[in-house]
């Protein structure tokens, strides 16, 4: 019945300045445009600045049945399934502190809303990092991350989201506090509650604080860029690189959309049909050098056009320009969509051909990235609906052709409203139990299951 | 006790001849490496999921307790089948399934042995980094089970990394997959959760496992030190700079005397800490890596540095360390290991806690720890003949955990809860975190049919909060 | 006089149970089932003897399908014997239920004498030769003992004979010997496979052993092995009696089953005051074809063998004896010969003696096992230095139809040495 409903909500939007803190709630159409989501402009934005704020806040909704969006940054804020609803957003960018850096052990406990590119600033001082460096992460919060669990292409190297969190805090959408994990590498004491934090895009709980497992700034670190005629020399050398005891720490490759303005960046040019490969490594001065080497002979092996070893500001400027080119791709265009396919690492290959090849066919450029030691590949385009759909469609057909998945991870609204995220699996079910005994009253990020809830 | 009907429909599941009924039958099942014992009810030893599937559909409709397992070496009781039940013993799902090396995936049965799955992907030159002291005999599904660890885990991560994807078969016989042969799988970690659970949250059938390329090359290394502190610090200083060896195991001086009596791996026994360092990686890294290590031991006035120059010198460093609980079973085959974790830098004060509760309490405590982990491993000796020696063992276990809890660390690091640490629980969780935990317990198997009684205290049961889901 | 409990209790209680013997034995590795493994037969003994669970007499298939291989012994960190645990419980179950009329012939008539063992095995060669054995197995009669008569397939031919008379027959004087051996032939040799015998003398001979064959008996392992201790060590007694009357440097045998029973004549005897002394002496004697050997230096005048050789350990030589290097020396030095090592060499075939006798399924599950790991080395001869691994291992390779030779490792080395130039 709308109008009890209503009261009940009215109730809460009126307490809520109370609950979240005095000047943590922002109100109005100017405050609120900017976290449109999913088509739905949210009531008001909650900014609470502790944890007992945010346990209040959800305690209350649940009573009222608000539905609440866990915010960080709003970096990922279009993957999966449309919300249902977007009453509140529950934004923890105010929660961004450092709780306890403990050096010598090499963990971080920190508040969720605190930036990844911040925390890194303030870890290098202690000559410290968190290898976990999704392209976005100068904007992204550590929370998002965990909640979206997005990694980069340092994971070749140093492992995922789900082998660099040691612990969350998390309140539940029943208002309890839950601390899961510990500060301990080695910690098998229960479920691992924390595991199933990681990648819940924000249904099962708001993720308050982590803690992040660290590593010593490297001694040294290069880049090897090498330009190669064809992909499939690129992904041999990729695939001869992965059967070797050379570890390096991340092998990234670039379409010539993608990669033209970084290979011209470094002195060099991509023609069409050509790829840019970058490997680097990171550690000891001996390593780097033994990886330089050996990375650069099996690119010239393989009929690599030209191969430059990159380090200090060259590389890291050749290394920002593609990073870059993620956000530079989504920004070009209103109607730009950026999706995720995995594959089975030695499939990679198969992949971009099929990327190509559905571009060609529908007359459309596709750019492509790829993390080559981890079978993921972006793919980034920019057309009207009916094409975008269409093509979404061939590249999740050719994803599951070769046993993996695609995945639309941004795309304009219309695209992710009629879009079948991803097809059925038999775990969906068990999923959806868990979603529902952990938020019987669906009031976090309703609708932003995977599968679904029915 | 079950009825005969029962174990007659098992039989027409698996066959007569692998359903165990008979006494000696449940005898031979009622233990594992710990010292309770418990009677199951029957003994089953499918070959399929198919006829996982079948016995767990049975379990579900009479409401029987289903113990999965593998070869029972666990340590925390994980296997005992304290509300009786059937046994669903997986050893004869022993079949490696798939080696795909450029994938970097291995897909096996649950009853492969982990060493007889190192020995297969060796010749390829690839390996599976968890190493758990049990590898000669326990099986992939138990280590999931108990998300194992192993002196390895120290440079490559443990059994969570390495297993991407499972089917596994639910309490009421529902086959799913969970995780992927692929990465990044989109919704909830389930199979995170289904590591470690210790064998509650249903069985798995299949296991997809990540493997990587052996490194070029290793050099280990004993360092020999005349002060326990002295031994202790130095990991924390290697560690600490940034080092990352392969593993770095400390051993005291009672396990070392303890050893040499079983193994002459030429340990000192007048030494009162030794360390195992193992660096591995590319071969021209090495040198550079024992010269820093070397360094910090000589900061730390190491007695003694032998590096190994030769395979069978490498070889007899480890086997001393590897035949430790063994050793320690020849002179006191009764014994409690504890498995408490602290931050590593809490090494130092939690081995001088050890000690002190060695002294209060009257038992003798032998040290082995995956040290670079903070991962102790004090062994605990008593005779079994002296219920009060035993008593006085247990409470110095219970200490030395409460000790591992207050210093920041956990439990188990990598034995698992099981019945041995139940009570510890309370220590080091509250209510609500228990509760969530249950909570989860629930959502996979509502009716309690996987190895019911295991890892939360009883009291936690009567915390599950009112508020439940919806039903199926 | 303690108990059986008392005597063992703790023994038994040297098992913490940690389960590392498990992948070490052969009967667990083929069924899965914890109590084929040492640590379950031994928690069932435990559970019988000290906690008085259930009587000896309901484990009598864990007493009994035991190989006795001590390929768990290998593995186990506090060293459980539970190879002498199953020995010992196997003497109660005699002692409780009785001895079969079967056993007390052969343990009590035939095996001591070898005369009338002779002639038992004249009978089936009589039965071989009229056809009857074949006609048995045919029209299924064998099928009627069980076991028994499944297993019987694998005794091959029973070729003609004349016995230990024909052996001795076979012993020449050599020019300047430099070592002199009694040679243990043991009960198959004569009656089942004379050419071994015929081997073992020509190759001792070419190594500068002037050979004796006294009249030994049956080593008494067989009867030991169905927990008849008395006749064992009557059989014993006999042997060390025998010796002591010789003027030897050792009693050499190519037989592994034999030569670790023989040096067990110590743990046999150690409680009888009069014989303890005479068995140490006697054990410290014997040796083993390939430990003899490569001690007193092989003699490597050999032709060329062309042969790609693997070799199966027998328990009893590796396990028992620890015997490992010497047989690989001995086939490594004979040129041509390509050595190839075989995973699991040292697990057992699964023939533990008569084991299969009563234990067929689970022998030949253990036999596949083994030749897996043949068929995986490539080899075109399988060398092993027991008759009872010769003739389970001949069994698996003509089962599995694999192109290979199996051999006693003194027929390969006389084969060897009958190759080299100038030769007699």
């Amino acid at each position: 019945m709308d109008n009890t409903v209503s009261q009940e909500k009215q109730a809460f939007y009126q307490k809520l300045g109370e609950i979240a803190g005095a000047g943590n709630v922002l109100t109005g159409e100017k405050a609120t445009a900017p976290y449109n989501v999913d088509g739905i402009t949210p009531r008001a934005i909650a900014c609470p600045t502790s944890t007992e704020q945010v346990t209040d806040i959800i305690k209350e909704a649940n009573k009222a049945r608000i539905a609440l969006v866990p915010w960080g940054s709003g970096s990922k804020q279009q993957i999966g399934p449309c919300l249902e609803a977007a009453d509140i957003i529950l934004c923890l960018k105010n929660m961004n502190q450092i709780v306890e850096l403990d050096a010598s052990n090499y963990t971080v406990q920190v508040q969720a809303g605190l930036v990844n590119g911040e925390l890194q600033k303030q870890l290098a001082e202690k000559s410290l990092f968190f290898p976990l460096d999704p392209f976005y992460m100068e904007s992204s919060t550590t929370g998002g991350e965990i909640a979206a669990n997005t990694s980069g292409p340092r994971r070749i190297m140093y492992g995922t989201v789900r082998d660099l969190v040691l612990g969350v805090t998390a309140v539940t959408p029943t208002g309890d506090i839950i601390h899961t994990g510990g500060k301990t590498m080695k910690n098998v004491a229960g479920i691992d509650l924390c595991r199933m934090y990681i990648g819940s895009w924000g249904t099962l709980g708001i993720i308050t604080e982590a803690v992040l497992r660290l590593f010593p700034l490297s001694e040294a670190s290069k880049g090897i860029y090498a330009t190669f005629a064809s992909a499939e020399d690129a992904f041999r050398t990729v695939g001869q690189l992965l059967n070797s005891p050379l570890t390096p720490s991340a092998i990234e490759l670039a379409d010539w959309i993608a990669g033209r303005k970084i290979a011209e960046a470094i002195g060099s040019s991509l023609n069409e049909g050509e790829v840019l490969l970058i490997v680097n490594s990171e550690g000891t001065n001996d390593g780097v050098e033994r990886h330089g080497k050996d990375i650069t002979s099996l690119a010239g092996a393989n009929r690599a056009k030209s191969t430059f070893a990159l380090a200090d500001e060259k590389a890291s400027r050749a290394w920002n320009a593609y990073r870059g080119v993620h956000e530079a791709m989504l920004g070009a265009s209103p109607s730009a969509l950026q999706g995720k396919a995995s594959v089975p690492i030695s499939k990679l290959g198969d992949m971009y051909k099929e990327a190509k090849k559905i571009g060609a066919s529908q007359g459309v450029e596709i750019g492509v990235t790829a993390h080559c030691g981890s079978g993921i590949l972006y793919t980034y385009l920019a057309e009207e609906h009916e094409r975008l759909v269409r093509i979404t469609d061939e590249l999740k057909r050719a994803a599951a052709s070769l046993n993996g998945f695609f995945l639309i991870e941004s795309a304009p609204l219309s695209v992710r409203k009629g879009a079948d995220i991803l097809p059925p699996r038999n775990d969906y079910p068990l999923m959806r139990r868990l979603k529902t005994e952990f938020d019987p009253n669906n009031i976090l990020n309703p609708g932003r299951l995977v599968g679904g809830l029915h | 006790m079950i009825a005969q009907s029962i174990i007659k429909e098992l039989a027409r599941i698996v066959g007569k001849k692998n359903t165990l009924a008979d006494l000696k039958d449940l005898i031979a099942y009622s233990y594992d490496a710990t010292m309770r014992q418990e009677l199951p009810d029957v003994i089953v030893l499918p070959q399929s999921t198919a006829e996982v599937s079948a016995i767990l559909k049975l379990a579900h409709r009479e409401k029987i307790a289903v113990v999965p397992r593998g070869a029972g070496t666990n340590l925390s009781g994980g296997t005992i089948p304290v509300k009786g039940g059937i046994i669903l013993e997986i050893s004869r799902m022993n079949r490696i399934l798939e080696i795909n090396t450029a994938d970097r995936r291995a897909v096996v049965e649950p009853g492969v042995i982990n060493l007889d799955l190192q020995n297969a992907l060796a010749p390829l030159g690839y390996f599976y980094p968890p190493d758990p002291a049990s590898q000669k005999t326990s099986t992939m599904g138990g280590n999931i089970g108990e998300n194992a660890g192993g002196p390895l885990c120290l440079r490559y991560g443990v059994t969570s990394k390495y297993v991407f994807g499972m089917e596994v078969v639910l309490a009421d016989g529902e086959v799913i997959n969970i995780g992927d042969y692929v990465e990044d799988f989109p919704g909830y970690d389930l199979r995170g959760l289904f590591i470690g659970s210790e064998g509650m949250l249903g069985i798995a059938t299949k296991l997809t496992l990540h493997i990587i390329p052996k490194p070029e090359a290793s050099q280990t290394m004993l360092a020999i030190f005349d002060r326990l502190e002295d031994c202790s610090q130095a990991v924390s200083d290697i560690i600490g700079a940034g080092i990352v060896p392969e593993a770095m195991e400390l051993l005291d001086q009672n396990i070392c005397r303890v050893i040499e009596q079983s193994v002459k791996a030429g340990y000192p026994t007048d030494a009162a800490g030794i360390l195992l360092i193992e660096v591995a990686g590319l071969a021209d890294t090495l040198e550079k890596q024992v010269q820093e290590i070397s360094q910090f031991c000589q900061k730390n006035k190491v007695r003694e540095l032998r590096i190994a120059q030769t395979n069978a010198e490498r070889d007899a460093i480890w086997a001393g360390r590897r035949g430790a609980f063994g050793s320690v079973a020849r002179i006191c085959p009764p014994y409690i290991v504890c498995d408490g974790t602290v931050p590593r830098d809490k090494l130092p004060e939690a081995l001088h806690k050890v000690g002190e509760l060695s002294k209060q309490y009257k038992v003798l405590i032998v040290n082995v720890a995956h040290a670079g982990d903070g991962n102790l491993h004090p062994l605990i000796l008593f005779d079994v003949n002296k219920p009060e020696e035993q008593e006085a063992a247990k409470k110095a276990g219970a200490d030395i955990l409460d000790a591992c809890i207050a210093m920041g660390g956990t439990i188990s690091g990598e034995h698992g809860i099981g019945l041995e640490k139940m009570d510890a629980m309370r220590h080091m969780f509250d209510p609500a975190d228990m509760a969530a935990m249950r909570r989860v317990k629930h959502v996979f198997d509502p009716d309690d049919i996987f190895n019911p009684g295991k890892m939360f205290p009883p009291e936690a049961e009567a915390g599950l909060p009112k508020e439940k889901g919806a039903a199926r | 006089m303690p108990t059986m409990a008392e005597e063992l209790e703790q023994t038994l209680q040297l098992c913490n149970k940690c389960g590392l013997c498990l992948p070490g034995c052969p009967v667990y590795r083929v069924t899965g089932i914890e109590w084929t493994s040492a640590r379950g037969r031994v928690a069932l003994l435990r559970s019988a003897l000290l906690d008085k669970r259930l009587g000896l007499d309901a484990l009598n298939d864990p007493i009994f399908n035991c190989l006795t291989c001590n390929g768990c012994m290998e593995h186990c960190p506090p060293g459980v014997p539970t190879g002498e645990l199953i020995f010992r419980a196997r003497q109660e179950l005699l002692r409780q239920k009785g001895q079969p009329w079967l056993q007390r012939l052969l343990f009590k008539k035939l095996l001591p004498d070898s005369n009338l063992l002779y002639k038992a095995s004249r009978l089936l060669r009589l039965a071989d030769v009229t056809g009857l054995r074949t006609l048995a197995r045919k029209t299924g009669l064998t099928r009627l003992i069980g076991d028994a008569g499944k297993a019987e397939a694998m005794v091959p031919r029973v070729p003609a004979s004349e016995g230990m008379d024909a052996v001795k027959r076979m012993v020449k004087k050599i020019d300047k010997p430099k070592h002199r051996a009694a040679y243990f032939v043991g009960c198959y040799a004569p009656n089942f496979a004379p050419e071994t015998a015929a081997a073992t003398i020509h190759v001792l001979n070419k190594n500068q052993t002037e050979v004796t064959v006294p009249d030994f008996v049956c080593c008494g392992l067989p009867a030991a092995g169905y927990g008849d201790i008395v006749s064992a060590r009557d059989m014993a007694r006999k042997n060390i009696e025998i010796a002591s009357k010789l003027k030897i440097d050792a009693i050499v045998t190519p037989c592994a089953s034999c030569s670790s029973f023989l040096k067990d004549y110590v743990k046999l005897l150690a409680d009888d005051p009069e014989w303890a002394e005479k068995a140490r002496e006697f054990a410290d004697k014997i040796r083993d074809i390939s430990e003899y050997l490569v001690q007193i230096g092989l003699n490597t005048e050999m032709g060329e063998l062309k042969r790609k050789v693997t070799f199966h350990d027998p328990c009893h030589l590796s396990h028992y004896q620890k015997i490992k290097d010497q047989p690989r020396t001995i086939l490594k030095s004979i040129p041509g010969v390509e050595f190839v090592e075989m995973a699991e060499s040292d697990m057992c075939c699964g023939a533990a003696g008569s084991y299969a006798f009563k234990n067929y399924d689970l022998s030949q599950k253990v036999l596949e096992r083994k030749m897996g790991n043949v068929a995986r080395t490539g080899a075109d001869t399988l060398v092993s230095s027991c008759p009872a691994c010769i003739m389970q291992l001949s069994c698996g390779v003509s089962q599995q139809k694999l192109p290979v030779s199996v051999l006693e490792i003194v027929e390969l080395l006389d084969e060897a040495y009958r190759n080299a130039r100038g030769n007699d």
